[in-house]
């Protein structure tokens, strides 16, 4: 059982990079990049998990009761963030580069000169 | 490279890689029996240290504040990005706004979604707001609730068209607001610096724990972060729907 987030992981990650390998659109790739990306949450918050243990806030919580570690879950929260902004930034460059090639496939259009 | 050469050798390394990433894994603490020390570390000394029961906040905007003024960062440099990118080519032209779909007109909003956008915009806002000010006590925070304060925008969308939303959101507003943001979280950080003391110390008073005024620096960060997340993800949503609803091509009619 403890093998589970392992292997969901890596499955996540692998899925991710066989489309990215495959793509034949460039908004296809950002979709799948962001899939391989979802694989280091699940890592991170399967890390920090602790059974039987509730969100890290402590509010009314009894003294003693098992908690999730923070700090990965804040690392998880950093991991989305830049993920979002970076996948518009890469979208922007697939639409750019449509506009000025027509194809929006990867391994057609030619290599961006500035 | 044709495709099946390409899947084959794309199957051959992913086992190799699968088969490391799983034997480096297996060997990590087991699932559900995590050992720390950090997070009980942190979660010991949130309340005592921080006046804060929320140790998610007290690591993101605190422990590792440091870490996310330069996530704080990448986000204003990818919208700064993506807004230098998608400005107005000397080939194109800006046209009146027209939702443009191939082939077919657009219908006319009906009164069942106008009904529901007038409801979940300040819905969605106001759990925006409250999740922003919250979040030294209870789950949310800055990053969260910014983008739900974005996403209540697009109630408006929705609900009626692209001219009401531009009077909603103006750019040059938006613009201001994503600075702000950015320039109150990197002073508020820098501040103990000018008076001598640690990088973002703590300056103001820490408060009762569980009161809205207490965790000194947390809540101002957390309003800080919340106002540019929320004004970066209308603006980059803003230059995406521009470039499908008014910019043109020269050539094109």
């Amino acid at each position: 059982m403890s093998l589970l987030p392992i292997l969901v992981t890596v499955w996540l990650f692998l899925v991710g990079l066989y489309g990215i390998a495959t793509s034949r659109n460039t908004i296809h790739l950002v979709s799948c990049l962001f899939v391989t990306q979802a694989s280091t949450y699940v890592f991170l918050l399967s890390i920090g998990f602790r059974t039987g243990g509730t969100a890290p806030i402590l509010g009314k919580l009894p003294p003693g009761a098992p908690l999730v570690d923070p700090v990965v879950q804040s690392l998880a929260l950093t991991d989305i963030v830049v993920g979002a902004t970076v996948s518009a930034l890469i979208l922007v460059f697939a639409l750019q580069a449509h506009k000025k090639h027509g194809t929006s496939d990867p391994r057609s259009a030619p290599p961006m000169r500035g | 490279m044709n495709d099946s050469a390409r899947r084959t050798l794309f199957f051959f390394f992913a086992a190799i890689l699968a088969g490391a990433l799983v034997a480096a894994l297996r060997h990590l603490p087991s699932f559900g029996d995590y050992q720390g020390p950090y997070g009980d570390v942190i979660l010991s000394g949130c309340i005592p240290q921080r006046h804060t029961p929320q140790g998610v906040a007290a690591v993101t905007f605190d422990y590792r504040g440091f870490d996310t003024l330069g996530e704080e960062f990448i986000l204003f440099t990818a919208v700064a990005g993506v807004l230098l990118l998608l400005r107005q080519q000397q080939c194109e032209r800006q046209e009146k706004p027209r939702d443009c779909e191939l082939g077919r007109a657009i219908p006319a909003t009906s009164s069942a979604v106008l009904a529901a956008g007038l409801l979940m915009f300040p819905a969605a806002l106001l759990l925006g707001c409250s999740l922003v000010l919250h979040g030294h006590l209870t789950p949310g925070g800055g990053f969260q609730g910014g983008v739900l304060l974005a996403t209540a925008f697009y109630f408006v969308y929705l609900s009626s068209d692209y001219r009401d939303l531009t009077r909603f959101t103006p750019d040059h507003l938006l613009d201001y607001l994503e600075v702000t943001g950015a320039t109150t979280f990197a002073l508020g950080a820098t501040l103990p610096l000018v008076l001598n003391r640690p990088f973002m110390l703590n300056l103001l008073p820490l408060g009762k724990t569980g009161s809205l005024f207490s965790a000194g620096f947390l809540p101002l960060f957390n309003c800080s972060v919340g106002v540019e997340v929320g004004a970066g993800f209308l603006l980059l949503i803003a230059a995406f729907l521009k470039q499908v609803i008014v910019i043109r091509r020269e050539s094109d009619q």
